[in-house]
């Protein structure tokens, strides 16, 4: 391993540290290159797993607490492999590697790359890029597998509220609990009793659907004859609330994504989702790697498999060290040596854009990101599947002030450049939209207009969304020398073995396990699914490919403090129900006092 | 009835430095007042917590006060400070720590062994690799292990304080067996970090944690279980 | 917020879906726990028993507060060892000048606290609360305001923070000038409280009290200093004293309401005090009229779209049993305005789709 010296620019006070006082630290002379000390000799592990992604180290982790021993590598010099959180560095670098990749697959295609290092003072460890950035819904496997893992611990979470639909070139905040719908103006009285309606039959626990149903009707045909909405909402159910991009979804799964998002308000808060601060899957990945470490397993970066002799069952790493494997080696797809047979891949084309503007104009109060979704056929390039987009301002921890990072994906297909005509024209709307938000006067409109803004932001609806009255449509640009700057534009496509528009695949990931010809189990790249919902399900599949079992995943007793206190608060409640019944005294007095109601009783019979 | 209303702040400590000089002893007897002989390598919990109390008087008496900080700057009664205490958790051995370690950390104690010569040297590995990953502003102090076995030491106090003057590094002896100055390293750092957050005037509320970070072991339910469905 | 398990209000279709806590304990374990248990139980007794006799003996030192003090950390529902507690308070702050007594109750709220954010529904706490604000005439108010917003944010629906809020606006405004103020401050928050949650049965009572405060006296305010336009308009009907305006305005709002949520009993409740006597005798014949049977016409439009997105084409039981009472009402003022084929036929449907009150609408019969 080499390790490089910071770079002048990387030593330089980052604008966001300025104020600070700079390193005084002068070069280490002599440990330019500490030697990274080898594996044992005859180092003899239960499995292998090479690749950090989000899967892998939920692996790594749920192994060796349940008591195999793990070895767990990466080719990188970095946690999270396709999943990773990226410095500018960390991204030239991926760059250069997966474009000029030697061994292994070429996963990624369609690769460009732009950095403006000249107009911008680029500080590398002042951003974390991910390669793919997801949200976390309130009410998912993975959340419960964080609390229950106590990786939670070593992560921050912030809430998620703004969920935009590009429509009619506008883009329109969704209206989706009973607050926003009751105070919206935006919102005729008939609609927003079709929209509860709608609401309240998607949160009834179990779905039911009506018996005369046709037979294979889409959902935006379901949701048009059974619950009379109009199209706009329809989009907005499906591609915004859904966070859907395969148009052709089956009815009861849809409904289903629609559910999760629905269900997730108001478990921590009145917000329908979550992100982790600094990072998505790749800073998850390293609490997940942090926790399998404290459970025993080993980790080394930078190292990859060489080879693997299936019938000695013995690895050779590049680093020169053999292992010897007593069960399995797990891989990415990408870290592998050799593919699974009848491969045939898929593709999720991404844009990821750095911009020198804050999009505070897109988050709600106290926020710091939102998601922007254009349904099928809101672009120039008659989309047919639905671009999603993700926002990440500066208080997520992964620009500096002043920037964001713009995530957009589509599963449309690449050729003819379908895919990037499509990126390309979201972003170009993201842009325009931007620039007319963020710049009109205010002062110049009719006093209808004046309702929605207020301290020169726009408030528009009570929950601070985001919304142009009708005369603002027509705003030409007056003060649009304002535009727009990259700091950086990434655009690719990433490969995945699974077929996303196959509805057995709902999450993008399948139910089989792939296997290599020497028997490697491959980890699939991530799927396109803008959530982590099929990922904990994903890990668990292959765990119980290796244990045999999956009731014992991650069933570990933490013998904590924290634990104590929780079972003592519970143990506080039931002795003082207990107690309340044996002594039962002032019981008469405290019952009446507590019941004692309002004067406002309002029995309708007079 | 003594009300515990006293001003809290909490700091993130990481732990660096090559396997087997002693890391998780040091914060074993900090935070559990205990030493294991045999302890081969770090296992257990992730991170430990840990409270000291500073009175008043530990913070203005401080070398570190430059009298900026006076006697009204501070609570009659003190200011508690609870560490949250990062071990390496074996990711150290072959050099693989990752980012999320460093980040936001408020102090590093970056351990090497009295008695081991190249331990020294490879501490300065860490040093420079904490330069790379974390915050500028993070406090480091360099400390020597087992002070019980002075006897064998082969680093000289004298030839650490040139190297620390050099780097502007806080330096401190410790024996994580005897547990002498244990106690006393965390005291000063925790002063240091009071002291510092005083003066950039940030109300000590300078932990890691954003207002707006939602904790994830807290969620809404539970609190309101008569309440009928709204639906 | 850290003083509370729990982040946000809970105010929507979800709420009580919740996540489930940890999972159910199996039966060996509960009588582990229980085994476990029995000398905790008996401590109790113990303690409890030796409370209520130093009650007795009217003891008031140290170690008896000590001991108050723990069992209601127990059981704070006991109401006699409240008063016990009172009972010492009183004595120990007797003669102290009010910067004492102001630091004594101060550690006393601070220990209410405590309890109130375990026990957040006791009656009880939050009158042990009100006794030591009465009795300490420094009060921070404010900081009261504050508290009370952080147990709305947990269970927005509290009965008991709402009649607490209250109390605590109503110390505000003895000591207070403008109270007027005070009271429109009072119907904003309320106002917002009501959008988050239009099934906040607490928050449109407290509407209810405030808007008749407000007629009575309200605060002359620049739009500026109301800032949101809506409240304003509400402003100038409450200077004008215009009723008809307002209930005009106001059932709009309800209006909204029931669209958003037709079976929601709240807001129907609402709209029974709104065209109740109090207001109606306020104003003119017609104007009744006009505004009632407005009222009829709009909820017969509302349950027709019910009756079709009905799968029984039932009608919707809500809109019948508020159009029966506005017929009522209209009947009052006029016999011949009613329909009463139109009105039996009403009741008699309500027999049918609300059979267990089969017989209140009986009654109901003109």
């Amino acid at each position: 391993m080499s390790d490089r010296r910071p770079s002048i620019v990387e030593r330089r006070p980052s604008s966001a540290l300025s104020s600070r006082r700079p390193s005084i630290i002068p070069q280490l002379e002599g440990i330019e290159k500490p030697n990274t000390p080898n594996l044992p000799e005859n180092m003899n592990v239960d499995v292998l797993i090479c690749g950090t992604g989000l899967i892998n180290s939920i692996l790594a982790a749920a192994l060796s607490w349940q008591g195999t021993s793990v070895l767990h590598i990466d080719s990188n010099p970095y946690y999270g492999d396709d999943s990773a959180t990226l410095t500018i560095e960390q991204i030239k670098n991926w760059f250069i590697g997966s474009k000029f990749n030697k061994t292994g697959f070429k996963n990624y295609k369609n690769i460009h790359l732009y950095i403006n290092d000249n107009d911008f003072n680029i500080v590398s460890k002042d951003y974390g890029i991910d390669l793919s950035p997801k949200i976390l819904f309130p009410r998912s496997s993975l959340l419960d597998l964080l609390i229950k893992s106590r990786v939670y611990h070593y992560l921050e979470f912030q809430s998620l509220s703004n969920f935009h639909t590009f429509e009619n070139n506008n883009l329109g905040k969704l209206n989706a609990n009973k607050e926003d719908i009751f105070t919206s103006n935006e919102i005729d009285l008939n609609s927003k009793r079709k929209l509860m309606k709608f609401l309240k039959f998607i949160s009834s626990p179990v779905i039911e659907l009506p018996d005369n149903l046709p037979k294979d009707i889409s959902i935006q045909n379901f949701l048009k004859k059974n619950f009379k909405l109009d199209d706009k909402l329809i989009n907005e159910i499906i591609f915004t609330l859904g966070l859907i991009n395969n148009p052709k979804i089956q009815l009861i799964d849809a409904l289903n994504k629609i559910k999760r998002y629905i269900l997730s308000f108001n478990i921590y808060g009145n917000f329908p989702t979550l992100y982790s601060k600094f990072g998505g899957p790749g800073e998850i990945s390293q609490g997940f790697c942090r926790s399998a470490a404290v459970a025993g397993t080993i980790y080394k970066l930078n190292t990859k498999l060489k080879s693997y002799d299936f019938e000695n069952k013995t690895a050779i790493l590049n680093d020169g060290s053999n292992i010897k494997i007593n069960e399995r080696i797990i891989s990415s797809l990408n870290q592998s040596i050799n593919k699974p047979e009848n491969c045939k891949f898929y593709e999720i084309s991404r844009i990821i854009a750095i911009v020198d503007k804050s999009c505070n104009e897109w988050f709600q109060d106290g926020e710091s990101s939102s998601i922007i979704i254009f349904p099928p056929n809101s672009l120039n390039s008659q989309n047919e599947y639905p671009v999603q987009c993700l926002i990440m301002g500066s208080e997520t921890g992964c620009c500096p002030k002043g920037r964001s990072i713009w995530y957009l994906h589509t599963i449309a297909p690449t050729i003819n450049d379908i895919a990037i005509n499509d990126l390309n024209s979201a972003l170009l709307k993201l842009e325009e939209n931007y620039i007319r938000e963020s710049t009109f006067n205010f002062n110049e409109f009719n006093d209808d207009d004046l309702n929605y803004y207020n301290n020169n932001k726009p408030i528009l609806t009570e929950s601070g969304s985001m919304k142009l009255s009708k005369s603002l449509l027509d705003f030409k640009f007056k003060f649009s020398n304002e535009r727009i700057n990259y700091l950086m534009k990434l655009s690719f496509t990433q490969l995945t073995n699974i077929d996303q528009l196959n509805p057995e695949n709902i999450n993008g990931y399948n139910k089989e396990i792939l296997k290599t010809d020497n028997n490697i189990i491959i980890v699939n790249m991530p799927s396109s699914e803008l959530s982590y919902d099929g990922i904990v399900e994903e890990a668990k599949k292959i765990y119980k490919e290796i244990v045999g079992d999956d009731s014992d995943f991650f069933n570990v007793d933490f013998e904590d403090e924290e634990e104590e206190i929780e079972i003592s608060n519970e143990l506080d409640a039931e002795i003082k129900a207990e107690v309340e019944e044996i002594i039962n005294v002032d019981n008469n007095q405290t019952t009446q006092s507590n019941q004692q109601s309002e004067e406002f009783e309002m029995e309708l019979e007079s | 009835m003594n009300r515990q209303r006293s001003k809290q702040s909490q700091f993130k400590i990481v732990l660096l430095g090559e396997s087997a000089v002693g890391k998780s002893s040091v914060v074993q007897r900090f935070v559990k007042n205990s030493f294991d002989e045999y302890r081969e390598s770090t296992i257990g919990a992730a991170f430990l917590t840990q409270s000291i109390h500073l009175s008043k008087n530990d913070i203005l008496s401080s070398g570190d006060n430059d009298n900026s900080i006076t006697t009204d700057t501070i609570d009659d009664d003190g200011i508690t400070v609870k560490f949250e205490i990062w071990d390496t958790a074996g990711q150290e051995r072959y050099r693989s720590l990752a980012s999320m370690y460093y980040r936001n950390a408020n102090a590093a104690i970056i351990v090497y062994d009295i008695t081991q010569l190249e331990s020294l040297d490879k501490a300065k590995y860490w040093i420079k690799e904490l330069q790379r990953q974390a915050n500028k502003d993070t406090i480091i102090i360099l400390t020597g292990n087992k002070l019980d076995l002075n006897d064998e030491r082969k680093i000289s106090i004298d030839d650490v304080n040139e190297f620390t003057s050099i780097y502007n590094l806080l330096n401190f002896e410790v024996s994580a067996k005897t547990g002498e100055n244990v106690n006393q390293l965390f005291k000063d750092i925790a002063i240091k970090l009071v002291i510092k957050n005083l003066k950039s005037n940030n109300n000590l509320n300078t932990t890691n944690k954003h207002s707006n970070t939602i904790n994830l072991n807290q969620n809404t339910n539970n609190t309101t279980n008569d309440q009928n469905c709204a639906c | 917020m850290s003083f509370v398990r729990g982040y946000s209000q809970n105010s929507s279709f979800e709420s009580i879906h919740g996540r489930e806590k940890s999972a159910k304990l199996s039966e060996s374990e509960a009588l582990k726990r229980m085994e476990m248990e029995r000398p905790k139980v008996d401590k109790y007794k113990e303690l409890n028993e030796l409370v209520l006799n130093s009650k007795l003996n009217k003891i008031y030192n140290k170690q008896s507060f000590e001991l108050i003090t723990k069992l209601l950390e127990i059981n704070p529902e006991l109401y006699t060892v409240w008063n016990y507690r009172k009972e010492y308070l009183i004595n120990e702050i007797d003669g102290m000048n009010e910067i004492n007594k102001h630091e004594i109750l101060e550690n006393e709220l601070y220990f209410v606290l405590k309890q109130l954010k375990k026990f957040p529904k006791s009656y009880w706490i939050w009158n042990h609360r009100i006794w030591c604000l009465k009795l300490d005439n420094l009060s921070d108010w404010e900081n009261e305001l504050k508290l009370i917003k952080q147990f709305l944010t947990v269970d927005s629906r509290n009965f008991h923070v709402w009649s607490y809020r209250r109390f605590i606006i109503k110390c505000m405004k003895d000591i207070s000038k403008d109270s007027d103020i005070i009271d429109f401050e009072e119907f904003k928050f309320t106002t917002s409280m009501i959008n988050k949650d239009i099934s906040n049965y607490s928050a449109w009572h407290n509407r209810s009290k405030l808007i008749e405060m407000l007629f009575n006296k309200s605060p002359v305010l620049s739009k500026d200093d109301v800032g949101d336009n809506k409240l304003f308009q509400y402003l100038l009907i409450f200077n004008n004293k215009d009723i008809n305006e307002f209930l005009i305005k106001e059932l709009e709002l309800f209006k909204t309401a029931i669209y958003t949520d037709p079976d929601d009993s709240s807001v129907w409740f609402y709209m029974k005090w709104l065209i109740s006597e109090y207001f109606l005798n306020k104003i003119e014949n017609d104007e009744k009229i006009d505004i009632i049977t407005k009222l009829i016409n709009d909820i017969k439009e509302l349950n027709e779209l019910e009756i079709e997105d009905n799968e029984n084409g039932n009608d919707n039981k809500w809109c019948l049993i508020s159009i029966v009472y506005l017929m009522k009402q209209l009947y009052k003022i006029d016999k011949l305005l009613v329909n009463l084929d139109e009105f039996n036929n009403y009741l008699t449907i309500l027999q049918k789709i609300d059979p267990m009150k089969r017989n209140r609408y009986i009654e109901l019969n003109i």
